[in-house]
């Protein structure tokens, strides 16, 4: 906790320089600062193999703040949350727009693969569910994917005839390393300064996505991607060296009137080194895997939306680098509404019932979450 | 006027409860409160759906205008515009080219007005129009498509949304109502129940529990402090009663009687000796005059009695300020009584306190003791103390009347005789019997006293030398019968010796020195009797 | 009879005249127009760059990054714009600028419900354009039409 306050404090110290001298020169650098808040309130039908891992009545409030300055062709990216659990900043990013429909960034980001990562950070406004899929989960939630890169990342527009356009995503840096946890093994995200850091708790990551946009003001989307990073094992006593992540998926969002439909499917291979029972060395595995999601959303009424979400993961149960994340979401279905309200508030309400690595346990949980934006 | 009482009288009957007051106070809030939450929300709806009506037809109206394309023929564009029709949601479409070739119009009447709409109902034809440009593949505007979107689906939705709203509200405002008053019904169940048992507790059941089962802390710690509080007051009780109890046995041990009555006299309480003193039981007497209890002609000094100590406010204490009655029993009978009053506030009434004791015992011992220090022991008679009394009050009668006495002193002849004879006991039987036969020969009025050894003195009051002469015959006489004494016959003599007032003596000393001398005479001359200052013929009977 | 001179005839007469000059009774044609300042330089944009512009995308003209200013200063003129270039709702617009801005950063295109405001930045910035009704244009020193963005009848 001590270390990632330190480090905290390191990226705070460097957001200020670095917006100190990019604003410095001129005093008219526009930028906007967004808090969103939410609480959440969760009962869980755990199974006696879950008991202690997870809470049965939770109770969780969090505060994000979102900050964005512009001044000519840089701006700076900020996202930190503080929960009841953790102080982190999310994302830190310094930008760099080299033409208008470009633009570089530096720094802690999103890693860009899958229309969710995107489109949902962190503040869970603007989200119609409450939960994540189980793919796309960060990684103190149990996310057996990197969801934050260190590092640059190239974001682009290209239009394309009528009001369609292109949208690519290119992204290479740092990704995270594997740490123990009580409910198991848990990803380390990088922090804005890893690339500075010791390389070799983070090393290489390399994300791209492309998406077509028939409308490019609109939502709908179609695209694909491929992600390939490699995870530093160290503290996982069964695998030697580095686990080798490569993903390719496709991904779309479709819109029509009041129904929104959209989802992920994505294969992913593990490269690792196991360690075999009773003898020294290793053997090398080359395992894959299938996850995907899918949810659909319905507009009742201007403030009523129902929606309902399936995830699904095929070919896990060989794969040691899976099965040491406990609290990996291997399947799920969850049913919710959602009710906005004053334009800046929103409730939701959720059922769902989850399938963690092993076959026998599966829950349920009921959850109630406000949440709100203010800007 | 009369409604308007009865209605002020129902609104404090209703508002005078904790539950009264709960329900008003949650109707005044809603009264206040609802309409403007309601009214809010009603705001919200309406915005809301009007925002999505626009939001669709905004969205949409380009995608219709997208199906309409600048190469295809007139029956196909027809087509496409039905097809927009049957769609639904458009109640009005026409296609206009730039050229103001209308193409198409369901309108009955294509030479109206077309009035495009910018905000929901905004010229109150229930219909929103709008109007999109089509474009061709190129981009460049072709034709004008117009479309009416019927805002009466919204309308309904808006309107249905008021009526299920009212309805809710309505309902929620009776079951909020309904739930405080059960809710508090519930709540202030405990406080009933505290009120019953302080009120059973005001009456005198300090045994009655305040066994009141509630969550809610203040009440809980209200019973708390209850139930300490009746702890205190039973156990305070207990004391006062322990206290009554042993005061009340005091009292009742005391042997003297205690009697309390108010500032009139009627009686408040008696303990067990004022019962027993005067043969009533306490409830024969309490409630009645004290008055009762003392015999009439006592009454009026006990009345002053009491006056004299309220005015004076002293205290009296028996024994030293008591006031010495008579009082009066149950049976009639007057005894003395002493009395002493003290007085008590009690309350911020006076009560008096009265210490009684029968002294009739001690009244007869100090009669006793009186009439032993004023009486020969052996024969009855008084004593020279006495005699010397009665004979000052004989001189001064005589004195006061202008009458006569006589004082006689006899002396018994042989009497010393009989003493050296027979014993004492001879001689103290002897001198009885001499006392009893003097007291035969003289009357009432007079006054036989023994003053000493066989020395005798007689007061004749009112008489005069005739009369005591006689009388001195009569006790020579009957002094002479022989006295039968444990059956011995003994005879003796007596010399007498008489003074006469006013003539030997107007006072005790001179008329006991006549009669003295008198006596001697008699003695020395063997005379019956001798009247002092008189020849010896007047003497007779010697003895 | 006469009141104030007018016999009953001439006054039924003007009450007629006053009704029908009423702005309730008549549909004004007004056009909305695309301005910017009148010392940008020539400036061509087509309804999908307009429409790209005031969604937050970038559109870029002679080497500049053009700025958009939505003029929100009376409800009717920002109901037409949304309703003629932006095809959305009020709501359902700034949700969309906000959602962009928060994926993407950058910059969502200002809002000025002061007309004072407006018309400064506008002058000041030589990147930039907004819209308003052709005759507010019309009356107003130092800015230029760039282009007509939609003509019609406003009851």
């Amino acid at each position: 906790m001590k270390c990632r306050i330190n480090m905290m404090l390191k990226q705070c110290c460097l957001l200020a320089i670095v917006t100190t001298l990019a604003f410095m020169p001129a005093a008219h650098a526009k930028g906007e600062w967004w808090l969103f808040t939410d609480v959440t309130a969760t009962k869980r039908d755990l199974p006696p193999s879950l008991v202690g891992k997870m809470e049965e009545l939770d109770f969780s409030p969090s505060v994000a703040l979102f900050g964005n300055l512009n001044k000519g062709d840089f701006q700076v990216l900020f996202g930190g949350v503080i929960s009841d659990d953790e102080a982190e900043i999310e994302r830190l990013q310094l930008g760099w727009n080299i033409n208008p429909t470009n633009t570089l960034w530096f720094g802690r980001f999103h890693n860009p693969f899958d229309y969710w990562t995107s489109k949902f950070h962190h503040g869970l406004y603007f989200q119609t569910s409450q939960l994540r899929p189980g793919s796309v989960e960060f990684e103190d939630e149990g996310g057996v994917m990197p969801l934050h890169l260190s590092g640059f990342l190239l974001e682009g527009l290209y239009p394309t005839r009528g009001m369609g356009g292109i949208r690519y995503d290119l992204a290479l840096g740092v990704g995270p390393s594997v740490g123990n946890s009580a409910a198991g093994s848990v990803l380390d995200a990088p922090t804005a300064l890893s690339l500075f850091e010791k390389r070799r708790e983070h090393k290489l990551a390399a994300t791209a996505k492309v998406a077509y946009l028939p409308d490019a003001v609109a939502e709908e989307e179609l695209g694909l991607f491929i992600s390939r990073v490699v995870i530093p094992t160290e503290e996982l006593v069964f695998i030697r060296g580095d686990i080798t992540q490569t993903s390719v998926g496709v991904f779309g969002n479709w819109q029509y009137e009041r129904i929104q439909l959209f989802g992920t499917a994505m294969f992913m291979r593990h490269e690792q080194n196991v360690s075999v029972l009773n003898q020294s060395g290793s053997e090398f595995m080359r395992l894959n895997m299938g996850s995907g999601y899918i949810q659909g959303e319905y507009t009742l009424t201007p403030r009523w939306r129902g929606y309902a979400r399936l995830e699904s993961t095929r070919g896990a149960e060989n794969d040691p680098y899976i099965q040491s994340f406990a609290m990996y979401i291997k399947k799920r279905q969850l049913l919710g509404f959602r009710y906005d309200f004053y334009h800046n508030q929103a409730l939701k309400m959720e059922i769902s019932r989850a399938e963690h690595q092993h076959g026998d346990d599966a829950f349920n949980a009921v959850s109630l979450q406000w949440s709100a934006l203010f800007r | 006027m009369v409604w308007k009482n009865k209605i002020t009288a129902v609104c404090n009957s209703i508002c005078g409860t904790l539950t009264g007051r709960l329900v008003a106070g949650m109707v005044i809030i809603h009264l206040l409160l609802l309409p403007l939450l309601v009214g809010a929300v009603f705001y919200l709806v309406k915005e809301g759906y009007e925002t999505q009506f626009i939001e669709h037809l905004r969205s949409t109206s380009p995608l219709y205008a997208q199906m309409i394309r600048a190469e295809d023929e007139e029956p196909v564009l027809v087509a496409s515009l039905d097809e927009i029709l049957l769609s639904g949601q458009v109640t009005f479409v026409e296609l206009e080219t730039l050229d103001n070739r209308l193409i198409r119009s369901s309108l009955e009447n294509s030479e109206e007005a077309f009035n495009e709409d910018f905000f929901f109902g905004q010229n109150g034809d229930q219909t929103y129009n709008i109007e999109v440009l089509v474009q061709d593949a190129d981009g460049d505007p072709f034709a004008t498509l117009r479309l009416g979107y019927s805002e009466q689906m919204t309308l309904r939705h808006i309107e249905r949304t008021y009526w299920n709203g009212i309805v809710i509200s309505a309902g929620y405002f009776i079951l909020s109502t309904l739930f405080v008053v059960i809710i508090s019904i519930i709540l202030t169940r405990s406080i009933r129940q505290i009120g019953e048992t302080s009120q059973a507790i005001a009456q005198g059941e300090l045994e009655q529990t305040f066994a009141v089962q509630t969550n809610i802390g203040e009440v809980s710690q209200l019973v708390d402090n209850l139930e300490r509080m009746r702890m205190t007051l039973l156990q305070d009780r207990q004391e006062i009663h322990d206290r009554e109890v042993r005061i009340q046995a005091i009292v009742d041990n005391m042997a003297e009687g205690v009697i309390s009555t108010d500032e009139h006299g009627v009686v408040e309480s008696i303990n067990q000796a004022a019962e027993q003193i005067f043969g009533y039981r306490s409830d024969e007497i309490i409630g009645n005059n004290i008055a009762m209890l003392i015999s009439e002609s006592s009454r009026v000094n006990y009345d002053e009695y009491v006056r004299d100590y309220l005015c004076s406010g002293i205290a009296k204490i028996t024994c030293l300020d008591a006031l010495e009655v008579m009082g009066r029993r149950k049976d009639g009978q007057n005894f003395p009584l002493e009395v002493a009053v003290s007085e008590l506030t009690l309350g911020g009434r006076r009560v008096l306190s009265g210490i009684l004791r029968d002294i009739t015992e001690q009244a007869a011992q100090k009669a006793q003791l009186e009439h032993q220090a004023t009486h020969d022991g052996l024969t009855c008679l008084p004593n020279r103390t006495l005699c010397l009394d009665r004979l000052q009050q004989m001189l001064a009668r005589s004195q006061r009347d202008q009458l006569n006495s006589a004082l006689m002193m006899l002396d018994l002849n042989l009497f010393k005789n009989v003493n050296d004879t027979y014993g004492h006991h001879y001689g103290d039987a002897l001198l009885k019997a001499v006392a009893e036969r003097l007291q035969t020969v003289t009357r009432g009025s007079d006054t036989v006293a023994r003053i000493g050894g066989d020395e005798f003195v007689i007061l004749l009051p009112g008489q005069n030398d005739e009369g005591a002469i006689s009388v001195a015959e009569n006790i020579l006489d009957i002094i002479r019968k022989p006295f039968n004494i444990m059956g011995q016959s003994l005879k003796i003599g007596t010399s007498i010796g008489i003074a006469l007032y006013p003539q030997h003596g107007e006072d005790e000393s001179c008329l006991m020195r006549h009669a003295d001398e008198a006596m001697y005479k008699a003695k020395r001359q063997h005379l019956g009797y001798y009247l002092s200052g008189s020849d010896e013929k007047l003497n007779n009977k010697s003895v | 009879m006469s009141i104030l001179g007018l016999h009953k005839p001439s006054w039924l007469l003007l009450i007629v005249l006053w009704l029908l000059t009423s702005s309730t009774a008549f549909a004004d044609t007004r056009s909305l127009v695309l301005v910017t300042s009148e010392t940008s330089p020539a400036l061509e944009l087509s309804g999908k760059e307009i429409r790209w512009l005031f969604m937050g995308l970038p559109v870029v003209k002679a080497g500049q990054r053009i700025e958009p200013l939505i003029n929100a200063t009376t409800p009717l003129v920002y109901e037409v714009f949304l309703q003629k270039v932006i095809y959305m709702s009020a709501q359902n617009y700034e949700r969309r600028l906000v959602v962009r801005a928060f994926r993407l950063g950058g910059r969502r295109p200002e809002k000025y419900d002061n007309q004072v405001t407006l018309l400064r930045n506008l002058r000041e910035n030589p990147n930039a354009v907004t819209f308003m009704w052709q005759d507010d244009a019309q009356r107003q020193a130092k800015i230029k039409i760039v282009t007509e963005l939609w003509s019609g009848k406003i009851k």
